[in-house]
């Protein structure tokens, strides 16, 4: 599922909690059905909270490619080093990478340990 | 001119020489007076070693005599409780043999356990409150009921305001720009307020039946309390002990003989003269107790003891009046 279609996803959902939202906004004064809507509000909020999972996994997913991405980087930078093709100062670009990608990879695990249990 | 140097020399010798006696009559006088004075120190000291050692003799022989005094005061006690106890068994099988002699001469034990047509009312009216009393929760009972019904009000407290806090996330996802801040903090308080409010309504649904059987434990004994109190069974219980009470005195007065579970009792043949008052109560309370339970045991006065209750918990205040006339 595309970034496009994930966000119309999201903004068709939120759009249907909003009208729901109003409805039981309208219901203050007859609790007999206040319990059925509140219901549905919960409903509509959860398939909302599921659509934003898929964009939170999504975005997990992309952020883990782009440090293995930069992994890679540093891994060819470190070798062109080592075989004298670069000067050794590369080195301390090859580090700032390096550290990207570990933090991007972290804050992957982070999202993917908050994200997949909320959304259980 | 020369004469009357001479005479100032001899007057000098005579003053030198009379200088001379007096510093010697002076040191004479202080060793004296030193010599006094260490005699007396000396004299002192004796009489005061003298006085200590008086007083250690006294000291012991006041030692000697106390514990003389607490080996006599230990015997004497010992003595008369041994007397007390000899009294009490004589004087048991004193009125044992006078108990037995009167049976010999026809005189039968007057029955405390039977009642009279007139009380019949009565005692009817008492069993009944007694039996509405049985099924009053007792206190313990009655706050373990209440703490559960509490904790499920908590709990559903708890559960209205996770409600509204998720509702008030649920509102922010519907009004907030998505993906923005406030929306990404919107979610995150929904995932967790709807994690809390499962938890919370599993555990409300989990203690529910439980505190609708306290519910209803307590509105039954609220009405069993209703009950108790439009019986009027207190006021028939003392009305009833009224009667009993005047039975004893009656029997006491008359020198009649005590049937046999009411004798081996602490209670015995006659009222002990110094707790005659205290007596008559317990006596009254266990013949009330075997009336209102209907206990005709022939030897246990109070009859096999209840399993629990409120009938446990009146043989137990029953036996230990027993235990304080006793004591």
């Amino acid at each position: 599922m595309g970034a496009t279609e994930l966000r119309d996803q999201t903004l068709k959902r939120q759009r249907e909690l909003a009208s729901r939202h109003e409805v039981l906004d309208r219901l203050d004064a007859e609790p007999e059905r206040y319990a059925d809507q509140f219901a549905r509000v919960l409903d509509a909020t959860n398939d909302l909270i599921v659509v934003l999972d898929r964009v939170d996994a999504r975005a997990a997913r992309r952020r883990l490619v782009v440090a293995f991405v930069l992994l890679g980087v540093t891994v060819v930078v470190a070798v062109l080093v080592a075989i004298g093709a670069l000067a050794a100062y590369w080195l301390i670009g090859g580090l700032l990478v390096l550290t990207a990608a570990v933090t991007l990879w972290l804050g992957t695990r982070s999202g993917a340990g908050a994200g997949p249990e909320a959304g259980a | 001119m020369s004469s009357s140097t001479e005479a100032q020399t001899d007057l000098a010798r005579v003053a030198e020489g009379l200088r001379t006696d007096v510093r010697r009559k002076v040191a004479a006088l202080r060793a004296q007076l030193d010599d006094e004075l260490r005699q007396l120190r000396w004299t002192a000291d004796e009489r005061a070693k003298e006085t200590g050692a008086r007083l250690d003799a006294a000291d012991e022989q006041l030692a000697r005599v106390a514990d003389a005094y607490a080996d006599l005061r230990k015997q004497t006690d010992g003595e008369l409780r041994g007397a007390r106890q000899s009294i009490a068994r004589l004087t048991g099988e004193i009125h044992l043999i006078e108990a037995r002699l009167r049976l010999e001469h026809g005189v039968l034990p007057i029955d405390l356990d039977g009642v009279p047509a007139e009380l019949e009312p009565l005692v009817t009216q008492v069993r009944a409150a007694e039996e509405i009393r049985a099924t009053i929760l007792d206190e313990e009972m009655r706050a373990g009921y209440a703490e559960r019904v509490d904790a499920y009000a908590d709990l559903e407290c708890s559960v209205a305001e996770t409600r509204t806090r998720a509702l008030r996330a649920s509102r922010a996802l519907a009004s907030e720009r998505a993906g923005g801040r406030a929306f990404r903090k919107a979610a995150g308080a929904y995932r967790r307020e709807r994690e809390r409010l499962r938890a919370q309504t599993e555990e409300l649904r989990a203690t529910q039946s439980g505190c609708e059987v306290a519910l209803a434990a307590l509105a039954d004994d609220s009405r069993r309390q209703q009950d108790y109190r439009a019986h009027h069974g207190a006021a028939a219980v003392d009305e009833l002990a009224a009667h009993l009470r005047e039975r004893i005195d009656v029997a006491v007065a008359t020198h009649a003989l005590f049937p046999a579970w009411f004798t081996i009792t602490e209670l015995g043949h006659r009222p002990p003269a110094g707790r005659a008052a205290q007596w008559r109560d317990v006596a009254t309370q266990v013949v009330l107790y075997r009336i209102t339970h209907e206990v005709t045991h022939g030897v246990l006065a109070l009859g096999p003891p209840p399993e629990g209750g409120h009938r446990a918990e009146r043989y137990a205040t029953a036996l230990a009046g027993l235990r304080r006339l006793e004591g």
